[in-house]
């Protein structure tokens, strides 16, 4: 199913800069309900409580990794089967395996750009 | 660089090495071998051992001291009491924030900047609108006309500048994308730099007092006051405790370097 752009959309990163670049760049993508989180563990209760449709979520957190609130989505019914795009700066070939493992729906390495942002949204929901 | 920095420079081990005796050790075992005495000999050999032994202890204590000392320049552990004009020094946690400070401001600026850009824009379609809206409920001589065409032309060239106004700001976005990545990757450097420094550190006690240990080797315990017992007894002690993981900071180096003679 495509993208909706009215679709609910939950940043998770531990930098501020970071949350609010890809905020302002799905904004210019057309998706305006973008909300931020600054650690899986502040994440996680916003996700039982907030019915969102996508996951944008950064790897390397002080509290909750990406790897492990991508687990703890997938280990819950209700919310098992949103959609995760984890962002990292690292493109270690473990990492990559270990998400796919976890069931990760795609994965972006930064820098990245609103062309590869849109292009990763497209394939999680084409 | 100033003269500080450049005195913090790491020494240069293989000039510096202390192979005091070394020489006259060596000249003492040759000698030794050729008249056959084998005893003799092999007290020599000891001795050039320990020498050896020290010379390994000099380096890795030099080595661990210019570390510490590069580290310190580097100001890795304390920012808050670094002055925000004291830029002879260069400090990694303040580049990072100052970096990550500018990165913010940056998009705050951004932000004020979309929302200014979305009201003009929104502004110019009212216009437009009113413009519409009034040629086509009014009679309008020709020069009223072209009057309004031409404002209707200003408003859509100021519309399009706005959009590549957006879409320059959507770049200036994106390039704080690296801010963030270079803030991860000096953080990185910042750690390994410690952990070297603390392993270092271990090994030069280790070395300080698999030394002193050295120096009991030849005694029995019966040849020993109760002074030497004691401090066997402690540098033995001192070994089990000794751990790779052991965290200090950095005043705790610096007194322990300085302690140990470095």
């Amino acid at each position: 199913m495509p993208a909706d752009l009215n679709m609910k959309i939950l940043v998770v990163d531990d930098h501020e800069s970071m949350r609010r670049i890809e905020k302002q760049i799905l904004n210019d993508l057309g998706y305006p309900n973008v909300d931020m989180a600054d650690d899986g563990a502040t994440a996680l209760p916003m996700l039982m409580a907030g019915n969102y449709d996508f996951v944008i979520t950064d790897w390397n957190m002080p509290q909750m990794e990406g790897i492990d609130l991508l687990k703890s989505i997938r280990a819950d019914e209700r919310i098992g089967k949103t959609p995760v795009l984890l962002v990292t700066a690292e493109s270690k070939k473990e990492r990559i395996v270990e998400a796919a493992q976890a069931g990760v729906n795609d994965y972006v390495v930064k820098p990245f750009n609103a062309d590869i942002l849109s292009a990763k949204i497209s394939r999680i929901f084409p | 660089m100033n003269s500080t920095h450049e005195s913090n420079q790491f020494p240069s081990l293989i000039s510096n090495i202390e192979l005091d005796g070394f020489r006259e050790k060596t000249d003492q075992l040759m000698a030794d071998l050729e008249k056959n005495d084998i005893g003799s000999a092999l007290k020599r050999i000891n001795e050039i051992n320990e020498i050896n032994g020290k010379s390994f202890y000099s380096v890795i204590g030099k080595l661990t001291r210019g570390l510490h000392d590069a580290i310190s320049d580097l100001s890795i552990s304390s920012v808050q009491d670094q002055p925000e004009n004291d830029m002879t020094r260069v400090d990694l946690n303040y580049v990072i924030s100052l970096t990550d400070g500018a990165a913010k401001k940056t998009l705050d600026m951004t932000e004020k900047s979309r929302a200014s850009l979305t009201s003009l824009n929104e502004h110019y379609a009212s216009q437009a609108s009113l413009i519409g809206n009034y040629s086509s409920t009014h009679t309008l001589d020709e020069e009223t006309t072209k009057f309004l065409q031409m404002v209707a032309t200003h408003g859509q060239q100021s519309t399009d500048e706005i959009s590549q106004l957006n879409s320059n700001i959507s770049e200036i976005v994106v390039a704080q994308n690296f801010q963030d990545i270079a803030s991860q990757s000096i953080t990185k450097a910042i750690n390994i730099i410690k952990e070297v420094e603390n392993s270092l550190v271990a090994l030069t006690q280790y070395a300080n007092l698999l030394t002193k240990l050295s120096q009991f080797s030849d005694h029995s315990e019966n040849d020993m006051n109760s002074e030497d017992s004691e401090e066997l007894k402690s540098n033995i002690g001192q070994l089990n405790e000794l751990s790779g993981n052991e965290h200090l900071d950095q005043n705790d180096v610096d007194n322990l370097l300085s302690s140990l003679g470095f």
